[in-house]
C-alpha cells in the first residue's frame, strides 16, 4: 500500500515535471537562440551556443530595434490605461454596485456588454480623426482604457458586492462627502482587486499591437511588442537576433508577473469564482 | 440614507462617456455603413440594403468558412481548455514536489503576447527546420511529421493546439481557486464513505466546481469568438483561406477597401456577440445579483 | 495602499515627462514599405541626409504579406505616413491608390525628368508624375539556374513545358530538389501567372484588351486555364519540393548557395545577392532562362516596381520631397546600383548599370519581348495577394484550377463595378 502510494506520487510529480517542461521549451529555445550567431540560430534548434555567447546580438537589438524608446512608449500606454482603468472604472463600479436603481443596473449591462464586442477599424479611425486622437499619446492610452473599462468594471463591480454597507452608512453619519467616502472609506478596501486590474491591465496593454499599427502613425511612438513585429519585418533571416528582441520584450511583463503573481490569481478568484 | 446622493450617477459618468465615445459609437456608425456600397473604390456611398448580408452568406465567397471556422474555434479550444485546465488544476492542488513552481510555469504562456508565441511557433512548426519535426525525426517517428501550419488539412488544428497550449495555464490557475474554495469537510465524508478517487472527484469535486466551470466557459466562449491575434501571428488566415476566422476576414476587407463587406462581416459577429454576450453576462452576474 | 499610490504616482510622472519631451523634438518624416524594399544602403544614404539636413527619416518596414493591407487602410482613413512605398501601374494608381488624391504630384522636382520614360509612364496620371521608382525595373523575373548542376548532369535550357518537367524529372532522381518556391511570402509563387501574361497574350491575341473591356474572362480562356493547371501539376510532381508550403523568400540564397535546389523564379540581381551572402558561391554560376510554361519564350518585361510616393495629406511634405530629391541625386542612385547586390540598373538616366556579361547574354537571348500581365490587365495587380491565396487553396486540393480562375475573375468584376468602371456597368 505505501509503495504504491509512493510510486503514485513519484508518477505525478514526473507528470508535472513534463508538462512544465512542455511549457518551458519554447521559452528556452529563444534563449538559447539569442545567444548564437545568424547562421547557428538559423535552424532554431535546441543545440547550446557555441564559440561563447554572443551578447553583441543584444546590444546590436537595442540599438537597431529602437528598443529605449518603444520601452518607454510600452511603459507610458501600460501605466497611463491602468491609471485610468483604475480609477475611473472603480468610480463607476462602486455606485453602480452600490446604487442598483434602474438606470444604474442598465447602465452596467450596457458596459459590460462590451466585454464581447468587436472592434470596428475604419469607422473607429473615424472618430478617432474627429476627436483629434489620432496618431496621439494620450489617444492610443484613452483607446486601451476604453477597450478594457469593461471587463475592468465587471472585476470591481463583483468585488464592491463583498464590501459591508454599514461601513457606508457609519461614514455618512460622520459626515463624509460621496467622494470622501470612496477616497478614503471605500477604496482602500478595494485594493485587492485593483491590484488585480492593475495588473491585468498592464499586461494587456503590453502584450497588444493591433492598435498601434492603426492609430499611431509614426515609429517614434510605437510599443515595444509592435517593434518586435517591425523587427520581424527587417530581420526574417536573422532568427538570433528576432530571439533576442523577444526576450528582452517579453522580460517586462514576466517580471511584472512574477511580482504581481499572488495579486492575479487572487482577484481572478474574486472576480471569477463564486463562493 | 440617501443613495441617490451617496451614491451619485456622474461618478460613472468618465468611464460611461469614453466607453460610449471610443467604442459603442465606432460599433453603432460601422452597422449603418453595412448597409452600403463603401469601398475604397467609390466615390459616394449608395444605400444597398441588405446585399452585403447576401454576398456574406452566399456560396461564391469564402465567409460562410469564416464563421464555421469561428465556431469551431470557439468550441474546441473552450472544450480542451476546460478539460486540460481541471486536470492540471486537479494534480497541482496534489501534494507534490515545486507546486508553486509548476503553477508559475504553467501560467507563464498566458501572460505572453500572442504576436510573440506566434512567432516563436512559426519556427518551431517549420516542417523542415522546426524543433517539432527534428524531434520526431530524431526518435524515430518520421511518420508523425507533419507540415503543420502549411497544409490546410491540419494548419487549423495546430493553430488551436498552440493556442490551447497558451490559454490553458490561465484557465487552470481559475479552476486551482475553485478547488481549493471546496470545504474540505466534503472530502472526509467521502473518505469515511470509503469513496475511490474517480467517485471522489465524479460527485463532490465536479459537482463544487460547476460554477466556476461556468465562469471558464464563458471566458473561454467570449475569447474564442474574438480570436484574432493568435490566427494572424501562426497563419494569417492561411493557406489559402484553411484557418481564416471571422476577425482575419474583417481585418482583410478592411485591408482590400471592401469597407462595406467588412463592416457587414463585422456587424454580423456584433449582433451574435451581443446575443451570445447577453446571455454569457447573465450567467456571469446570476449568482451575484441574488447575494444582493 | 501605498503600492498603489506609488505606482499611479509613476504612471503619473511619466506622462509629464512625455508631454514635455514630445513638444520639443525635430523634424521627422515617416517612410511606410514592405520588408525588402528599404535597403541598408537607402538607410546609409538616409543617415546622410539627415547630417546635412536635420531631417530624420523614420524606416517603418512591415512584413510583405500584411503591407498592402496596412497601406490601404491607412490611406483610406485619410491617415498615412509621410512618404509611402507602392507598386506602380498605370491602372492600379488610380483605381487602388487614387494618387491624384492621395499623393503629391512629383513632375515639377528637378528629378523627375531624369526617371526613365517607360518607368514614368507607370507612375503617372494625365502626364503628372506621382512616383519614384525605388528598384531596378530593367531586370525580368526568369528562372535563375545553378550552372554546376545543370552541366553535372548534362542539361541544357528548356524552351518548352515538356523540357522543363523532363528536366526537373532528372534533377530529382540525382537527389536534389528542382525548384525552390516560397509560398509562406504569398507573392512569389504568383509570379508564374500574370508573368506569364506574355504567352496568354501570345496564345490569344487581343486578350488583355478584351479582358480590360470585361468581354471575356480568365475562366474563358483555355490558356489560362493550361497555365495555372501547369503551376500545379509541377507541385504535384514533386519539383517544388516537400517544403515549399513553408519556405521563405529570405532563405532563397541560401537554399541555392547550399545546392539543395537547382532552380528559382528570381530577378537578376539574385546572381549577386547570393555571392554577397555566401562569398564561396561565384555570380557566374547562375544562368538565366524565360519561364517557359506554356512554351513560352517570351522575355516577360515589366516597367513597374514598387515606388515612393509623396502622402498628400502630409505636414512635412517639403521635407519628403526633400528627401526624394536627396535619393534622387546621381552620385546616391549610383551609391545604390553599386551597394545593393540585387540591382544591376535604376530607371534613371545618367547612371552606371552593372550587368555581367552573363546577363547581358540572357536578355540577347530572347529578342522578343512582351508586357506581363499584371501591368497590362487591369484589376489585377492589387488582387496580387489574393491570387496568392486562390493559388494555395489549389496547391492544397482544396480548389480546382476552373476556381482559381473564376475567382479572380469576380474579384476583378467587384472591384471594377466598385470603381464605377464604364465597362462592367
Amino acid at each position: 500500500m505505501k509503495t504504491r502510494k509512493r510510486l503514485r506520487s513519484l508518477g505525478v510529480n514526473m507528470i508535472a515535471c513534463l508538462l512544465s517542461l512542455i511549457m518551458l521549451i519554447p521559452i528556452v529555445l529563444i534563449l538559447l537562440n539569442s545567444f548564437k550567431t545568424s547562421q547557428a540560430a538559423s535552424d532554431m534548434s535546441l543545440a547550446l551556443p557555441v564559440g561563447g555567447l554572443h551578447f553583441e546580438n543584444y546590444t546590436l537589438v537595442i540599438q537597431k530595434g529602437k528598443l529605449g524608446v518603444t520601452f518607454f512608449n510600452s511603459l507610458l500606454y501600460s501605466s497611463g490605461s491602468v491609471l485610468l482603468c483604475v480609477i475611473l472604472s472603480a468610480l463607476a463600479a462602486y455606485v453602480l454596485s452600490r446604487n442598483r436603481s434602474r438606470l444604474h443596473r442598465f447602465i452596467y449591462v450596457f458596459i459590460v456588454l462590451g466585454i464581447t464586442m468587436p472592434i470596428n477599424f475604419v469607422s473607429l479611425m473615424k472618430v478617432m480623426q474627429l476627436t483629434l486622437l489620432q496618431n496621439t499619446r494620450i489617444g492610443i492610452i484613452l483607446l486601451y482604457t476604453a477597450i478594457q473599462l469593461p471587463f475592468d468594471v465587471f472585476l470591481i463591480y463583483s468585488f464592491v458586492g463583498k464590501i459591508p454597507r454599514d461601513i457606508d452608512e457609519a461614514a455618512v453619519i460622520d459626515g463624509c462627502t460621496p467622494l470622501r467616502l470612496f477616497y478614503s472609506v471605500v477604496l482602500p478596501l478595494l485594493k485587492p482587486v485593483l491590484v488585480t486590474v492593475m495588473v491585468l491591465t498592464f499586461l494587456n496593454t503590453w502584450n497588444e499591437f493591433v492598435l498601434p499599427l492603426y492609430f499611431l502613425g509614426s515609429s517614434s511612438m510605437w510599443p515595444m511588442t509592435l517593434a518586435v513585429y517591425n523587427f520581424f519585418g527587417m530581420y526574417v533571416t536573422d532568427w538570433n537576433l528576432v530571439s533576442a528582441d523577444i526576450v528582452l520584450t517579453v522580460l517586462p511583463v514576466v517580471i511584472v508577473y512574477l511580482l504581481g503573481q499572488k495579486h492575479i490569481v487572487a482577484g481572478m478568484t474574486a472576480g471569477a469564482v463564486k463562493s | 440614507m440617501n443613495e441617490r446622493k451617496v451614491y451619485p450617477t456622474y461618478f460613472a459618468a468618465g468611464a460611461l462617456f469614453l466607453y460610449v465615445i471610443l467604442y459603442v459609437f465606432p460599433g453603432i456608425i460601422g452597422i449603418g455603413y453595412a448597409f452600403t456600397d463603401w469601398s475604397v473604390y467609390s466615390k459616394e456611398l449608395h444605400y444597398i440594403g441588405f446585399d452585403n448580408f447576401a454576398t456574406v452568406f452566399s456560396s461564391n465567397y469564402n465567409y460562410t468558412r469564416y464563421i464555421t471556422n469561428t465556431l469551431t474555434f470557439t468550441v474546441v479550444t473552450t472544450v480542451m481548455k476546460n478539460i486540460l485546465g481541471i486536470g492540471l488544476a486537479l494534480m497541482l492542488t496534489k501534494r507534490i514536489r515545486f507546486l508553486n513552481f509548476h503553477r508559475a510555469v504553467m501560467y507563464v504562456p498566458s501572460v505572453l503576447s500572442a504576436l510573440i508565441v506566434g512567432m516563436i511557433f512559426r519556427s518551431i512548426l517549420n516542417p523542415k527546420v522546426g524543433l517539432l519535426n527534428v524531434t520526431l525525426r530524431a526518435v524515430g517517428l518520421d511518420g508523425l511529421t507533419m507540415q503543420w501550419l502549411t497544409d490546410s488539412k491540419i494548419a487549423f488544428r495546430s493553430v488551436m493546439a498552440v493556442d490551447i497550449w497558451k490559454g490553458m495555464g490561465y484557465i487552470m490557475t481559475i479552476f486551482i481557486a475553485g478547488i481549493m474554495s471546496i470545504s474540505p469537510m466534503y472530502f472526509e465524508a467521502a473518505d469515511i464513505d470509503g469513496a475511490n478517487s474517480w467517485q471522489r472527484f465524479r460527485y463532490i469535486t465536479l459537482p463544487m466546481l460547476s460554477p466556476t466551470l461556468a465562469v471558464t466557459t464563458v471566458l473561454n466562449v467570449i475569447y474564442g469568438l474574438k480570436v484574432f491575434d493568435m490566427v494572424y501571428a501562426l497563419t494569417n488566415g492561411g493557406p489559402g483561406y484553411a484557418t481564416e476566422v471571422l476577425y482575419t476576414g474583417v481585418y482583410k476587407e478592411f485591408g482590400l477597401g471592401r469597407y462595406a463587406i467588412g463592416t457587414a462581416l463585422s456587424s454580423i459577429m456584433f449582433v451574435f456577440m451581443l446575443v451570445v454576450g447577453y446571455f454569457m453576462i447573465r450567467l456571469l452576474t446570476r449568482n451575484e445579483e441574488s447575494l444582493a | 495602499m501605498n503600492f498603489l499610490k506609488k505606482t499611479l504616482g509613476v504612471a503619473l510622472t511619466l506622462i509629464l515627462c512625455f508631454v514635455i519631451a514630445g513638444a520639443s523634438a525635430g523634424t521627422t518624416i515617416t517612410y511606410m514599405a514592405s520588408s525588402d524594399w528599404v535597403m541598408d544602403a537607402e538607410m546609409d544614404l538616409g543617415a546622410k541626409f539627415f547630417e546635412e539636413t536635420g531631417i530624420t527619416v523614420d524606416y517603418q518596414i512591415v512584413p510583405a504579406d500584411q503591407y498592402i493591407n496596412l497601406l490601404m487602410t491607412k490611406l483610406n482613413a485619410g491617415e498615412c505616413t509621410d512618404i509611402f512605398g507602392s507598386q506602380g501601374g498605370r491602372f492600379d494608381i488610380v483605381t487602388q491608390l487614387n494618387v491624384e488624391k492621395n499623393a503629391l504630384p512629383l513632375s515639377g522636382e528637378a528629378w523627375a525628368s531624369n526617371v526613365d520614360p517607360l518607368a514614368a509612364a507607370e507612375l503617372s496620371v494625365n502626364g503628372v508624375l506621382y512616383g519614384q521608382p525605388i528598384q531596378d525595373v530593367s531586370a525580368v523575373w526568369a528562372v535563375a539556374y545553378n550552372k554546376q548542376i545543370f552541366s553535372d548532369l548534362s542539361l541544357s535550357v528548356p524552351t518548352t513545358y515538356a523540357e522543363l518537367k523532363t528536366i526537373c524529372q532528372t534533377i530529382l532522381d540525382s537527389g536534389i530538389t528542382p525548384i525552390y518556391e516560397c509560398v509562406s511570402d504569398g507573392w512569389h509563387h504568383v509570379l508564374w501567372f500574370p508573368e506569364m501574361g506574355v504567352a496568354l497574350e501570345k496564345a490569344e491575341p487581343g486578350l488583355a484588351d478584351k479582358l480590360n473591356r470585361n468581354e471575356t474572362t480568365f475562366a474563358q480562356s483555355t490558356a489560362a486555364l493550361t497555365l495555372v493547371s501547369q503551376i500545379k501539376e509541377m507541385a504535384d510532381l514533386g519539383y517544388w519540393g516537400d517544403n515549399y508550403m513553408a519556405n521563405t523568400y529570405a532563405d532563397a540564397t541560401k537554399n541555392i548557395a547550399s545546392g539543395e535546389f537547382a532552380m528559382f523564379v528570381a530577378n537578376q540581381g539574385f546572381p549577386s545577392e547570393i555571392h554577397v551572402a555566401y562569398p564561396d558561391f561565384p555570380a557566374e554560376n547562375i544562368g538565366y532562362f524565360v519561364i517557359p510554361l506554356l512554351d513560352n519564350q517570351i522575355l516577360n518585361m515589366n516597367p513597374v516596381g514598387p515606388s515612393r510616393f509623396v502622402y498628400s495629406g502630409s505636414a512635412n511634405a517639403d521635407a519628403a520631397k526633400q528627401y526624394l530629391a536627396f535619393i534622387a541625386q546621381p552620385e546616391n542612385l549610383q551609391y545604390l546600383v553599386d551597394n545593393v547586390p540585387k540591382y544591376n540598373a535604376l530607371p534613371y538616366s545618367g547612371l552606371q548599370n552593372r550587368y555581367s556579361d552573363e546577363i547581358k547574354a540572357f536578355y540577347d537571348a530572347y529578342p522578343v519581348h512582351g508586357t506581363v500581365y499584371q501591368t497590362l490587365v487591369k484589376y489585377l495587380n492589387p488582387q496580387w495577394m489574393e491570387i496568392g491565396k486562390e493559388l494555395t487553396a489549389m496547391l492544397q486540393g482544396d480548389e480546382t484550377a476552373e476556381q482559381v480562375l473564376a475567382n479572380i475573375d469576380r474579384n476583378r468584376a467587384d472591384q471594377a463595378k466598385a470603381a464605377g468602371d464604364a465597362y462592367w456597368q
